[in-house]
């Protein structure tokens, strides 16, 4: 599958996913990447990735 | 007159006006129109182009013009290309493959004449936020341009125009995402050399224009020459404010957005709910520094509500068609990509069968363009346009263990949440035509003569035919 993360939001707990699987992992770790809600943000590294999926 | 947008909505107001509504309540660019146009599909099954009056740009200020919603309807892609709305099935699909395998070259205007450049703004001038760019959908990572990008192809090859989703990102700013088709190739030797890509956005025009975006002519093809073709007449091309002659933009846009594709840089784009009715993720994507925006002084943004009806694709089905028909020589009968497959990924396909195998070369053919997914081939006497004929043919004139192929590891869709990454699909091939050779069961009906003679409003008042609700079934 096209794996994609589920990111929870560290500012504002908005969920939304990224494709980050294909970089490897200390490569991956030094992206940045950006809340749609708030938009901060963030290194990968410092985002959680969230296993509940969907905003409620 | 050149045709332009302006030409197109006059036409559609004289012959098919119900399916254009002007709304002239204020509007937020974000979410709001793409909320009323979800509710009219969902409660209404009803898809208008839609011209809003008065809608909230990036800053907030209203007053701004966007259409949206062109292409939801077949109907208004006909009387695009100059057929009457009723020839939206097969006339469409050939009309569009015969146009775009043709060429009228482009024109050059001066500035003055081009009604693009009423107003120019440039450098430090330039603020993405005065446009309405409208957010889609509620994960979507910002507002989002959905229209014609183009390139300048190497060697004196012409221009590349191609539906592309541009990000707003800030006032000078926008993101990208290619797919690996001919901006991303082009956008490659750039990349190699470290050079920018110069590239510019075609946000409104007839959209027999953008047609020539959504068509998939041969690399040694200028697209101006195709939407030329598509258009019936040369398309007018006026000095880019950014490149001069080096660069030329359409003279009779709405608005264009110049800037260049930085080599080596990526920031993350998206999320941004696509033609497949997904979100595509967020990736790390190229970045657009926009040089100049110009365009009319009264200019309608125009958007495509993209994941819905409103795609582009109808030029995949018209590209499928030819490739089909340059293999079958003659026998082939329709070809249609439903919106089930989001016109993108099934392809329904009628020939006269005269040898078996046929079914076979045709979906050979058809696989060639790539993406899709379920090729279904069908006999002649079945509707391809008509979803319930093709599945009837399926229920009966096929046996998965005789008239079923699989090809495996062919190029997908990065947008595609099945595929595998890279992007790798499988094509499904279903052979529905009836065998030769051997007798088949007939359908069932009534005597051809009897239809014709008899009329049900001879039996049943027409006010009871009219109270009658559809069945569900």
């Amino acid at each position: 599958m096209v794996q994609v993360s589920w990111i929870l939001c560290p500012q504002c707990s908005f969920k939304f996913y990224v494709e980050a699987s294909h970089l490897a992992g200390e490569q991956r770790d030094k992206t940045k990447w950006f809340c749609p809600s708030c938009k901060k943000t963030f290194y990968y590294g410092d985002l959680k990735e969230d296993k509940g999926k969907k905003n409620a | 007159m050149a045709r332009d947008l302006r030409d197109y909505l006059n036409l559609l107001e004289q012959k098919l006006q119900t399916q254009l509504l002007q709304i002239d309540k204020p509007i937020d660019a974000k979410f709001e129109v793409t909320t009323v146009l979800t509710l009219l599909e969902e409660q209404y099954d009803r898809y208008p182009a839609l011209l809003l009056t008065n809608v909230r740009n990036v800053k907030g200020d209203l007053g701004q013009r966007v259409l949206t919603n062109m292409t939801a309807d077949r109907r208004l892609i006909a009387l695009a290309v100059d057929l009457e709305p009723e020839q939206w099935r097969q006339e469409l699909t050939t009309t569009i493959a015969r146009l775009a395998s043709q060429r009228i070259e482009p024109v050059l205007v001066d500035a003055s004449t081009a009604p693009v450049k009423e107003a120019v703004r440039k450098g430090q001038e330039v603020d993405l936020q005065d446009l309405p760019i409208l957010t889609h959908h509620e994960m979507d990572g910002n507002p989002y341009c959905t229209l014609i990008n183009v390139v300048k192809k190497p060697d004196g090859l012409g221009y590349n125009l191609a539906y592309h989703r541009n990000m707003y990102k800030d006032q000078r700013k926008l993101g990208i995402h290619m797919a690996p088709f001919h901006t991303f190739a082009i956008h490659h030797e750039h990349e190699q050399r470290n050079e920018p890509t110069p590239l510019v956005i075609v946000h409104g025009h007839h959209p027999a224009f953008n047609l020539a975006g959504a068509s998939m002519s041969p690399w040694p093809c200028d697209e101006y020459a195709v939407a030329g073709a598509l258009l019936g007449e040369p398309v007018r091309l006026t000095p880019s404010e950014t490149w001069g002659d080096a660069f030329m933009v359409p003279a009779d846009a709405e608005i264009v957005i110049e800037g260049q594709i930085l080599p080596r840089v990526r920031e993350p784009e998206g999320p941004f709910g696509e033609w497949t009715g997904y979100y595509g993720p967020q990736r790390q994507n190229p970045v657009v520094e926009v040089k100049a925006v110009t365009h009319r002084r009264d200019y309608i943004w125009v958007d495509t509500n993209i994941g819905h009806l409103d795609a582009p694709n109808i030029g995949w089905e018209a590209e499928v068609y030819r490739r089909v028909d340059d293999t079958l020589q003659g026998t082939l009968r329709g070809v249609y990509c439903p919106y089930s497959g989001r016109e993108g990924f099934h392809a329904y396909i009628a020939i006269k069968k005269l040898a078996e195998g046929m079914p076979a070369i045709a979906a050979c053919a058809a696989q060639t363009i790539g993406f899709l997914k379920l090729i279904i081939v069908v006999d002649e006497d079945i509707d391809p346009y008509n979803e319930k004929e093709v599945l009837f043919a399926l229920a009966t004139r096929f046996q998965a263990d005789q008239d079923l192929n699989i090809l495996k590891n062919v190029r997908g869709s990065v947008l595609d949440p099945s595929s595998l990454y890279p992007p790798s699909s499988a094509t499904l091939f279903l052979d529905a035509t009836k065998p030769l050779g051997r007798p088949y069961m007939e359908r069932v009906g009534v005597p051809k003569e009897l239809k014709q003679r008899i009329s049900v409003e001879d039996f049943v008042p027409s006010e009871v035919l009219d109270a009658i609700k559809p069945a569900r079934y």
